[in-house]
């Protein structure tokens, strides 16, 4: 495995196919630690199959899949625990790994991740007492207490107001340059996908179509790469096509 | 559900503390204070509550006016009478304990079978399969019907009777408590899948903890039948109970015990109704 060390994603030849229809054929996608790979596609494509399948939630019928150990999953509705506190919410991600933590070492972490997500102050409210925004914060809050290797989201802000939406991706962005995860993010919105991705990949017809690099090292003033009018108009006419 | 094949670990960088800069909306809009005290309104709250049961009683004198000669129905004045005499005699508080212990058993005994039976029931196909039928066979069962058959196998001591109450109660918990666990939002179910989290976590955190409300509701039900069921076991075999008061003020045709034990039944359906609901904002608040 030493040609994966800087791999939180390996798959190779993943098929999945549901009623005899074929949702994915022989997809290849290997993700680098601390990458950002986003998935666009019409409905249907397998974006999110293909993101269940990483996460585990999904087996292949056939191919290879290999991932790194931590790995937090991001819902589009932020699957939030109704009945439990946003505190009880966010030590949820530490459950699986509750026997090799002190209490001390968890609530340690669940603050931090609350503060990493600026709900320092919403510990003790219900779901229901918040904002989509807030809720999807919470969420990001739970991922976070895994010390994710790899960060996996399917349209985490895409039932979001258009300007929490983008206070989303800024949080996003800033959490992934101060604890260099890897994201694997499923987006309908190709400016979403320019703004936080290092790289496009397009699905159609369960095969990965295209794919768009974008050069993060130069950002403008909103975090998009200099040339993303040319990334998006380039996106919109994979998806057309 | 498959864990994927793991690959080599990448060196992760610790969460690091970062100082919360607090920007949430919380928000502390306070309510405009109403006119009335909060004391006089919940005065009010309690008076509206209670105003339909003392409207019962009212009518209830009311009706009861004429000399006691003249009518079946005793007044609530002998009705208390005759709660003074069987308490001098020594058996009310005695069947009044025992009926409760009776109800208390029994519905131990149903609630304990019928939470894990209706979460195997609702988490599981071939579980519902195997237990569903049995149960609403058993469910249709009339009472009367039902206890010569425990008489038989039981005998006619107190395993009989927590026996009756604990199968009147067992089935309502069950179908509530399997209804409340195919109710529970299948994306939680995959949410813990997601985050790997250990089966007892899943059952306390979620499956139970999401299914309380029905479980509630089965509670409340497995209550009300289990007096019923104790009016039934009650009439065999004691000497002791308000089943076995009710039973002997028939025979002696007092009506005034008759309606004192319907009145107790009453008062402590009533008092078990707020047991239910202390306990219920209990569990709620322990979340």
């Amino acid at each position: 495995m030493s040609g994966d060390v800087a791999r939180t994603v390996a798959l190779d030849g993943v098929c999945k196919a549901f009623d005899g229809r074929d949702v994915l054929a022989d997809v290849d996608l290997h993700v680098d630690a601390g990458e950002t790979v986003a998935l666009i596609g019409r409905s249907g494509c397998g974006k999110s199959t293909l993101l269940r399948i990483v996460a585990g939630l999904l087996d292949a019928d056939r191919g290879r899949v290999r991932t790194t150990g931590r790995v937090a999953f991001g819902f589009q509705d932020a699957r939030l625990v109704p009945w439990l506190r946003v505190w009880d919410n966010v030590t949820l991600g530490m459950e699986a790994h509750a026997g090799r933590m002190t209490r001390r070492a968890r609530r340690e972490a669940a603050a931090c991740a609350l503060a990493q997500v600026q709900l320092a102050d919403a510990a003790d409210k219900l779901p229901a007492q918040l904002s989509g925004g807030q809720r999807q914060r919470v969420s990001l809050a739970r991922a976070l207490t895994r010390r994710p290797q790899l960060l996996l989201l399917d349209e985490p802000f895409g039932a979001l107001d258009a300007l929490t939406r983008l206070d989303m991706q800024d949080l996003l962005a800033g959490l992934r340059a101060q604890l260099g995860f890897a994201t694997v993010l499923v987006t309908h919105d190709i400016a979403e996908a320019v703004r936080l991705a290092d790289r496009i990949l397009v699905l159609a017809d369960g095969r990965i179509r295209d794919e768009v690099c974008a050069d993060r090292s130069r950002l403008d003033a909103q975090g998009r790469p200099p040339d993303h009018a040319a990334l998006e108009g380039r996106l919109h006419h994979a998806l057309r096509g | 559900m498959s864990v994927p094949e793991q690959i080599g670990a990448v060196t992760s960088s610790a969460l690091s503390s970062t100082s919360a800069s607090s920007s949430s909306a919380a928000s502390s809009a306070t309510p405009a204070s109403c006119a009335a005290p909060r004391w006089v309104r919940r005065t009010a709250s309690i008076g509206a509550a209670w105003a339909s049961t003392l409207a019962l009683f009212a009518l209830w004198a009311l009706c009861t006016r004429s000399a006691p000669d003249t009518r079946a129905l005793p007044s609530p004045g002998e009705v208390a009478a005759a709660f003074v005499a069987l308490r001098d005699e020594g058996v009310l508080w005695p069947s009044v304990r025992v009926s409760v212990l009776r109800v208390l058993a029994g519905l131990a005994v149903g609630v304990a079978l019928a939470v894990p039976a209706g979460v195997v029931s609702g988490a599981s196909r071939i579980g519902g399969a195997i237990i569903d039928k049995p149960v609403h066979m058993l469910r249709a069962i009339p009472f009367p019907a039902l206890a010569p058959l425990l008489i038989v196998m039981l005998g006619i001591g107190e395993a009989m009777k927590v026996t009756l109450i604990a199968v009147g109660a067992f089935a309502l918990v069950y179908v509530n408590v399997r209804d409340g666990v195919r109710a529970i939002d299948p994306g939680l179910i995959e949410l813990a899948r997601a985050y790997r989290m250990p089966q007892h976590v899943v059952f306390t955190k979620i499956l139970l903890r999401g299914v309380l409300p029905q479980f509630m509701t089965g509670l409340r039900f497995a209550i009300t039948v289990s007096w019923i069921a104790l009016v039934t076991c009650e009439t065999v075999n004691s000497s002791v109970g308000i089943g076995y008061l009710l039973t002997r003020s028939q025979q002696f045709f007092r009506t005034d015990q008759m309606v004192l034990c319907i009145v107790l039944y009453a008062a402590l359906g009533l008092l078990s109704e707020w047991i239910v609901g202390v306990l219920e904002r209990l569990l709620r608040t322990r979340g």
